[in-house]
């Protein structure tokens, strides 16, 4: 498995420990309903923001992990990015526009029909997860299968 | 019209003195994955790439890539 391969796969992973973690969380708290009333959309906020910054966080961390494991493997640890890299990220950041501009539709269409705003902000949210792990499966396949432009 | 690009890197590399992926990457600027993947004929490099490839070894595009319709 190459260098890139391994990076985003450990992405791909990475994302989903630290949705599972943050979403057991947040369906806690809506249940519970911390995310209602006056200050429910404020209290939300501040959760989604924790949870951007927790998954920065764990990304950099893990991509610290893998570039020194890949490192006293002695494998390729290549951190510029040529052509191909740039063709894969945007074939990539395509289909997560994709995932994300259906999400977010589809929060809309859940407002029409009445559903709340916090339905909405996690409609939106689900949409840059998913799409953030479309991406990585993306790049994965990419870079394993090989394509044409 | 689909075709099959193919080319003949690894053994223009051999003639090269067993140039490594490694010293062909660092010459044209993309890693050695990319040279991996494209003497796999898993890419098709850009039509620069190509040339500079070539340029690397000295010889004309045609003898480093070749291109045959299905």
């Amino acid at each position: 498995m190459s260098f890139q391969e391994g990076k985003y796969l450990t992405s791909f992973v990475t994302i989903l420990v630290v949705t599972i973690a943050y979403a057991r969380r947040a369906l806690a708290r809506w249940e519970a309903g911390d995310f209602d009333g006056d200050h429910g959309l404020a209290a939300l906020g501040a959760s989604v923001l924790w949870f951007i910054g927790a998954l920065i966080l764990a990304g950099i961390a893990t991509q610290i992990v893998l570039s020194i494991l890949s490192g006293i493997a002695g494998g390729d640890v290549e951190y510029g990015e040529d052509e191909r890299d740039r063709l894969i990220e945007q074939r990539a950041m395509n289909a997560a526009f994709i995932v994300l501009s259906v999400a977010f539709v589809g929060a809309m269409i859940g407002l029409v029909l009445g559903q709340g705003a916090v339905h909405a902000v996690f409609t939106i949210l689900s949409g840059f997860i998913l799409g953030g792990l479309v991406a990585d499966v993306w790049r994965f396949v990419l870079y394993r299968r090989g394509f044409r432009i | 019209m689909a075709g099959t690009l193919t080319n003949t890197i690894r053994r223009l590399r051999f003639d090269a003195g067993e140039m490594t992926q490694k010293e062909l990457a660092d010459r044209v600027g993309v890693s050695r994955q990319t040279i991996v993947a494209i003497e796999a004929a898993k890419y098709a490099p850009s039509l620069e790439l190509a040339f500079q490839i070539a340029h690397a070894f000295g010889r004309p595009i045609g003898e480093v890539f070749q291109w045959s319709p299905k």
